[in-house]
């Protein structure tokens, strides 16, 4: 059994009359310890996915299984608790609250969730060990992406997921953060999946799906994935 | 409409919520100020209405005699009077239908002054209608009687005393339910009640009511000076018309009096001519009594006589009829006796039959059963025989069996032996075999160790050739290439002598042990000897296995004959334990059999001793049988005998009693007679006591005829000379006049007015500046939204006047929206809501007038519009007038800061984490901050004012009445009072008051410097200083105070204050008649109700007089009951009681909770505003913030708590600071109420701060429960939108 199995999801949103359908049907797997890489062009449905998948909406039809658990089941609180346990979440905009400190930042994950790893410590992985009484505002865009990765990995959580996370990045910033991304995974075994559009990013996966239209087009395993600072683009 | 405005509208459709808050505060703030200023006027506007439409006075003349017709005549002839009518007033108790009286004010109708306002029904016509109060629960067709437990004064001053109830109305003598104190009933006046002038008995008025021309309304501000200014000229026409009232009721008392003293004469002629015709009457009737009283004493003496006979003869019948009752009671007992022998007799002969019966009947059950045991016997010696052959028998069998067993035994015992016989024989030949075959082992083993001793001497020999130096010599070489050819060689005999002899030789030299020749030798004879050997060994291995054969076969020959010895010894085994069986089952039929006699043994000699007994039993039976029979016979004779000797005794009592009954007959007729004679005695006698008690009763009467016309002649008398002293002591009376000031009702009215106005001046400060606050954050909260618009709008060439016209029109659009609707509201909501509560006090309109305050309602939207166009200005100025390429750029999100607490580590440390980041949030926008702390403290503080006023007003009686004025009534006296007065006084009310302190008391008025007021003077005798603690107790906060000494003065703190004097300052006091008196001020002590100095009498020049009383009342004692006794007292000219006083007050101040309410009401409406409204933007602004949060996996509660604990703190801290405004406020608030003769001091009670507190925690807690709806409803994916 994979780590994540998508079996036939169908999300529908309807507003009114309108219905859109953002799902049709898409199932694919992700083993345990892989970087995934989701490509695919705005209004695939990567971001539909990624929000069901991490707890944030409930789906229409079909069924998700993380871990052996069927998180599709899941009461609204229960996703909740999915959320605060299993996983870690980085943004493209990276949403740190301007009013706390990198550490604080961090802490503010870690403390809700049953067993985190050490704020400061994480903190210094990213190697923002210099920083942590920095806020937001005081930090670069790439230190505040870490940061947000640093909050993200504190809970300890099952799975990673990253939406555009270098959107917001220059090349070789951006470059950095997927390289802490690839490192945190190869040294860790975190399960990582990486949404993006930039298709030169699927060389580094381990497996990269292709959405299209609401559907995973292609699923394909790259035995030998290229190191990130291989990659040019 | 241009595309620019159409946004601005947009805008507000879009963001209703925000919109609203800022109308909403601006409708609060303009309403409730206008409103409120308004509402005083209206109600002003309200009562002058009423007043003027029922004529209401402004002056009344009260004389101590009344007035009359001619006064009024007098009075209204007068240039500056308008009109005067007379009144005629008085209170009485009344009764309702129910047990109880009440007392009723009885006016008569008047019909220009003072109109009663009809609420009901219609004006009295008949002397016997009345018009009722409409405060009381009377309606028309109700009936009002005067009651006779009235004084008969009362009474004399009413024509008619029952009244039936035609209309209900108000009076405007009765502006608030006040009715005042009488001296009659529980000291309270229930109600007023108009009645026809025509139903009082009585020539003259009470009072006469003045209205003078041209006056202003009743509630205008000149009205009091106007009215001051007329005042002492009609004190002086009210002094005439004293005068002129006292010199005709002296004309009409003399004349009254002389027309009394002839009817007097006359009266006392025509008893005495009565009197005397009345005494003859009575002695005849006398005589005739007595002579019939001796005719009846005769009559009784011949009834005694014919008593006396009647009673011999009673005696003796009755001796005979107990002699008759003897001899019945002994026949019944014979007969009784009689009765019990038949029934014996009958009982013994049952008895036998059945003696007789059962004796039969056991006899044959007995034989029966002794034939049946005898059967049984024979039965049983039959088995037994059956058993004996059948035993011996079996016995026999077994005998045999024995015989055959023994025979068996002994066959088994000869083929063992035969076998152990062969066994010893195989055993010897096993024997033998065993030795030979460790023999030929032996020759075996020999034979291999020969063998094995040729191979040796082969292998060495083989050896021994196999020299190479051997082979390689010439001698052999030529012959043989190898060893083994030589050897072959050797062994066969081919080799020749020489080659023989070289070897020899060579083995000699090589020092062999034996030579060639030699070894080849031994090794032919081994061979041969061993070849012998063999053949031997051969021989004997055959021997040995033929012998082997024969042991195996003898074996099983053995082995067979075994077997069949064991099977042979298990039959009988078996045969034996079959023998054992049968020898038990034998010796148990024994057993038996021997226990089989013994039992029938037995049994026969039973058999034969119940033969024996039984004959014995039918014996006896048969003798008992036969003696019962001759008894029997014998009884049956006596009985007959018995019952002759009763019938012959019957017959001898029945010929008595015929005599008996003979003689009660001739007794009877004897008591009739006499009872005729009695009857005619007790007739006779009946008619002589009825004729006595008449005589008597005459008698009586006529002597209290007599008496009654004696008295009526002496109160007569007395009148005459009471007449006589009342024209003598008749003094001019003392005149009064009195203005609108005395009428309680309108002296109130005002006061409650200005307590509405107080208020209006706390409200609008608070509203004004949230409102301004309110408009601050929500526009810069929008041109922070609309950041990027304006900059599209700049770009795009607009001006920045325009630009920011979109703000200007949207904060001016709530304001000209929520300060028009909120004035026209306010004008119109607020005075309906105040009126409700003043309605419960003041009856006499259902509606106020609704009044509209142009002025001050231009200046309050003027005032509300400029300053909000101002701050809305203020906050879009500084983004408008930066440059379009900034402005359209996202400001970048405020950053995060460390904030001043997070120095302190003492307490930052010990912050949860949440709470540091609420800590940070808070100070993060301080102009929010700063404005929710003022909303919330203004609410706290609003409340608190509200709650204030109801404690510093409410209490002021308590706190004067308990810690001040000790005394429970003040009396003031007519005339001054003597040593014998104040002992009547406390003699006459001793059990309803416990003590008194008897006081001069005047009014003067206290000078200091340029400074006047008219005040109270009081002054104590120097010997009663000491009991003034009692009744007075003089403190300045804490401090006690001591009383006055001579030359010094104690002022109440208010009065100082007004006469800026304080402890040790001088002060004149300047007298009514002019002196004037210099004092010190000895102590300024703690008062709130009246302006009073106190002093030593001996301070005063002269002896002043005791007309004043401070009394206490006695333990337990009734507070109207000792009210009205005070009363009561003809000396009494008026007198109070504290508790009235306090119920009073008390009563008045009711309405103040309405006050309270409505500051609690605004309040809330401002917390709430102020709340919803910063919430509302600080989650609109921390949007993503939150759904962050929420992704993060916090629970709805949590993440709401992250935000509301913002709420929850500034809650806490603006109702921290809302405590010391609202003491300020409310000190100002009091100190605005005025009230004639009160002090109010600001008090805020400890119920008062919690409640304020916990309902502002409460209004918060209210809209966070709104608002945790509103943020369950942020979706956590927001988190990932872009930022905006």
């Amino acid at each position: 059994m994979a780590f994540i199995e998508f079996h036939d999801v169908k999300k529908v949103y309807r507003s009114g009359e309108v219905r859109v359908e953002a799902l049709r049907g898409m199932s694919f797997e992700v083993e345990r310890g892989e970087i995934c890489v989701i490509v695919g062009p705005s209004g695939a449905g990567k971001t539909t996915l990624l929000n069901i998948l991490g707890g944030m909406d409930s789906l229409t039809e079909g069924r998700i299984v993380l871990d052996g658990e069927d998180i599709s089941a899941y009461s609204p609180k229960k996703l909740i608790g999915y959320r605060r346990r299993d996983v870690g979440f980085v943004f493209q905009f990276y949403n740190l609250i301007e009013n706390l400190t990198a550490l604080e930042n961090v802490e503010l994950a870690s403390q809700i969730c049953p067993a985190p790893l050490d704020a400061a410590e994480t903190l210094r992985a990213v190697g923002l060990g210099e920083r942590l009484g920095n806020f937001p505002s005081q930090l670069s865009g790439g230190e505040q992406q870490r940061v947000a990765i640093a909050r993200a990995l504190a809970k300890n959580p099952k799975l990673l997921l990253c939406d555009e996370p270098t959107g917001a990045l220059d090349y070789n910033t951006g470059k950095q953060i997927l390289q802490l991304l690839e490192d945190t995974s190869r040294k860790s075994g975190m399960t990582v999946l990486i949404i993006t559009h930039n298709s030169a990013l699927t060389a580094m996966a381990d497996r990269v799906i292709t959405v299209r239209s609401g559907q995973a087009r292609d699923m394909r395993l790259n035995p030998h994935p290229t190191p990130i600072s291989q990659i040019e683009w | 409409m241009k595309a620019l405005s159409k946004n601005t509208y947009r805008e507000i459709l879009r963001s209703p919520g925000r919109f609203l808050a800022i109308l909403a505060i601006i409708v609060l703030g303009s309403g409730f100020f206008v409103g409120l200023r308004v509402s005083q006027k209206a109600m002003k506007a309200t009562a002058n209405d009423y007043l003027d439409k029922t004529a209401f006075y402004d002056f009344s003349v009260v004389t101590t005699l009344g007035l009359t017709d001619e006064d009024v005549a007098a009075l209204a002839a007068d240039p500056q009077i308008l009109d005067a009518e007379g009144s005629f007033e008085t209170d009485a108790l009344v009764n309702l239908g129910g047990s109880t009286d009440q007392v009723f004010a009885f006016h008569s109708l008047p019909e220009r002054v003072n109109l009663p306002d009809l609420v009901a029904g219609r004006l009295p016509e008949a002397p016997d209608e009345c018009l009722a109060d409409s405060w009381t629960n009377l309606s028309v067709g109700d009936r009002v009687t005067v009651s006779g437990e009235n004084e008969e004064d009362t009474l004399s001053l009413f024509a008619v005393r029952e009244f039936t109830v035609v209309g209900v109305a108000t009076s405007p003598l009765y502006l608030n339910f006040e009715r005042g104190s009488t001296s009659l009933g529980a000291g309270t006046v229930a109600g007023f009640c108009y009645v026809p002038l025509g139903a009082f008995d009585a020539d003259y008025f009470t009072t006469v009511y003045l209205r003078v021309p041209d006056m202003p309304a009743a509630y205008d501000d000149d009205y009091e000076s106007r009215a001051e200014a007329l005042e002492d000229r009609f004190t002086d026409l009210a002094n005439e018309r004293a005068q002129a009232r006292y010199d005709r009721l002296v004309a009409e008392a003399e004349k009254e009096l002389s027309d009394g003293e002839r009817e007097y004469d006359d009266a006392y002629n025509e008893y005495i001519t009565q009197r005397r015709e009345a005494e003859k009457e009575l002695s005849d009737a006398k005589a005739e009594l007595d002579d019939a009283k001796a005719e009846l004493t005769d009559a009784a003496q011949k009834i005694a006589d014919g008593q006396a006979e009647y009673a011999d003869g009673q005696r003796e019948l009755a001796d005979n009829e107990r002699k008759l009752a003897d001899a019945k009671a002994e026949l019944d007992d014979a007969k009784r006796e009689l009765d019990d022998a038949a029934r014996e007799i009958a009982d013994g002969r049952k008895a036998y039959d059945e003696g007789l019966a059962a004796f039969e009947r056991e006899r044959a059950d007995a034989e029966q059963e002794l034939s049946d045991a005898e059967a049984e016997l024979d039965d049983a010696l039959q088995e037994l025989t059956d058993g004996e052959a059948a035993y011996e028998e079996n016995r026999k069998l077994y005998e045999d069996g024995e015989a055959q067993y023994a025979e068996g035994l002994s066959e088994l015992e000869a083929s063992r032996k035969t076998l152990e016989d062969g066994e010893a024989q195989y055993q010897a030949g096993l024997n033998t075999y065993n030795a030979y075959a460790a023999a030929l082992s032996k020759n075996e083993a020999d034979y291999q160790a020969g063998l094995q001793k040729l191979e040796d001497g082969k292998a060495q020999l083989k050896a021994g050739l196999s020299n190479p130096m051997l082979l390689s010599s010439p001698a052999i070489s030529g012959s043989y290439s190898t060893a083994d050819e030589l050897y072959d060689a050797l062994m066969a005999g081919t080799v020749d002598q020489a080659t023989l002899d070289f070897l020899d030789t060579l083995a000699t030299m090589m020092s062999s042990e034996l030579t060639v020749t030699e070894a080849v030798a031994a090794i032919r004879d081994g061979e041969a000897t061993l070849a012998a050997a063999k053949s031997q060994l051969d021989s004997a291995r055959a021997q040995l296995s033929a012998s082997w054969g024969t042991l195996a076969a003898s074996r099983r020959e053995l082995d067979a004959g075994w077997r069949e010895l064991s099977e042979g010894e298990a039959v009988l085994t078996e045969s034996r334990a079959e023998l054992d069986e049968a020898k038990e089952q034998l010796d148990e039929g024994r057993a038996e059999l021997d226990e089989g006699w013994a039992d029938y043994r037995e049994g026969l000699a039973a058999y034969e001793s119940a033969r024996a007994e039984f004959d014995e039993a039918v014996r006896t039976s048969q003798a008992e049988l036969d003696d019962a029979l001759i008894k029997l016979q014998d009884a049956e004779a006596q009985y007959a005998d018995g019952k002759a000797a009763y019938e012959d005794g019957l017959r001898a009592y029945e010929d008595g009693l015929r005599e008996l009954q003979d003689g009660k007959a001739a007794l009877e007729d004897a008591a009739r007679e006499l009872a005729d004679a009695q009857q005619q005695y007790d007739d006779g006698l009946r008619a002589y006591e009825d004729g006595l008690r008449e005589y008597e009763d005459a008698r009586a009467e006529a002597d209290r005829e007599f008496a009654d016309a004696e008295a009526e002649l002496a109160d007569a008398q007395a009148e005459l000379d009471d007449a006589r002293a009342a024209i003598d002591e008749l003094e001019v009376p003392d005149a009064y006049l009195m203005s609108r000031r005395t009428n309680l009702g309108c002296v109130c009215f005002e006061n409650d007015t200005s307590i509405v106005r107080s208020i209006s001046s706390v409200f609008p400060v608070f509203f004004f500046l949230v409102a301004a606050l309110i408009c601050v954050t929500t526009v810069s909260r929008m041109v922070e939204e609309q950041r990027s618009q304006l900059g599209v709008l700049m770009a795009l060439g607009y001006s920045r006047m325009k630009v920011m016209g979109k703000f200007l029109i949207y904060a001016g659009s709530a304001t000209v929206i929520g300060c028009v609707s909120g004035i026209l509201l306010g004008s119109w909501l607020i005075p309906l809501v105040v009126w409700q509560a003043y309605h419960i006090m003041y009856v006499f309109s259902d509606s106020i007038r609704f009044t509209f305050d142009l002025p001050l309602s231009a200046v309050t939207f003027a005032l509300y519009l400029a300053a909000m166009m101002a701050v809305t200005w203020l906050s879009c100025r500084k983004e408008v007038g930066d440059v379009p390429a900034n402005v359209i750029r996202p400001k970048p999100p405020k950053a995060g800061k460390r904030v001043l607490l997070e120095r302190v580590p003492l307490i930052w440390n010990r912050l949860s984490f949440l709470w540091k980041v609420t800590v940070r949030n808070i100070f993060r926008y301080k102009l929010r901050v700063a404005m929710m702390i003022l909303g919330v403290a203004g609410c706290t503080a609003l409340m608190l004012t509200g709650m204030g006023i109801n404690d510093s007003v409410k209490n002021v009686v308590d706190y004067q009445f308990t810690e001040i004025s000790l005394y429970d009534y003040t009396v003031t006296f007519a005339d001054p009072l003597t040593d014998a007065d104040r002992e009547a006084f406390m003699a006459d009310t001793a059990g309803l008051l416990r003590d008194a302190l008897f006081l001069h008391e005047t009014t003067v008025t206290a000078v200091a410097g340029r400074e006047e007021k008219e005040v109270q003077l009081s002054a104590v005798d120097a010997s009663e200083a000491e009991n003034v603690p009692a009744f007075m107790d003089f403190h300045d906060g804490s401090k006690a105070l001591p009383f006055p000494q001579q030359g010094e003065a104690l002022l109440n703190s208010a009065l100082a204050e007004t006469l800026d004097v304080k402890a040790g300052d001088s002060l004149v006091l300047r007298l009514e008649d002019g002196p004037e008196v210099p004092v010190t001020v000895s102590g300024v002590f703690d008062n709130y109700i009246y302006n009073t100095v106190y002093i030593r009498s001996d301070t005063l020049p002269g002896a002043p007089d005791l007309n004043y009383a401070l009394a206490l009342k006695a333990e337990g004692a009734d507070t109207g009951e000792a009210l009205a006794a005070i009363l009561g007292r003809d000396n009494v000219l008026a007198a109070s009681s504290s508790q009235e006083m306090r119920d009073r007050i008390g009563n008045m101040m009711e309405s103040l909770i309405y006050i309270v309410l409505l500051t609690v009401i605004c309040a809330a409406a401002l917390a709430f505003v102020v709340i919803y409204n910063l919430t509302n933007i600080n989650i609109q602004e921390r949007l993503r913030e939150i759904a962050t949060v929420k992704v993060l996996g916090f629970y709805d509660f949590e993440s709401a708590l992250y935000v509301l604990r913002e709420n929850l703190l500034l809650t806490l801290l603006g109702a921290a600071a809302g405590i010391p405004l609202g003491l300020a406020l409310n000190a100002f608030v009091v100190g605005q109420i005025e009230l004639d003769m009160i002090h109010f001091i600001p008090r805020v009670a400890l119920g008062s701060y919690l409640a304020s507190v916990a309902l502002t925690i409460l209004f918060s807690l209210l809209v966070d429960l709104f608002m945790l709806r509103r943020l369950s409803s942020i979706d956590p994916a927001a988190a990932l939108k872009a930022a905006e």
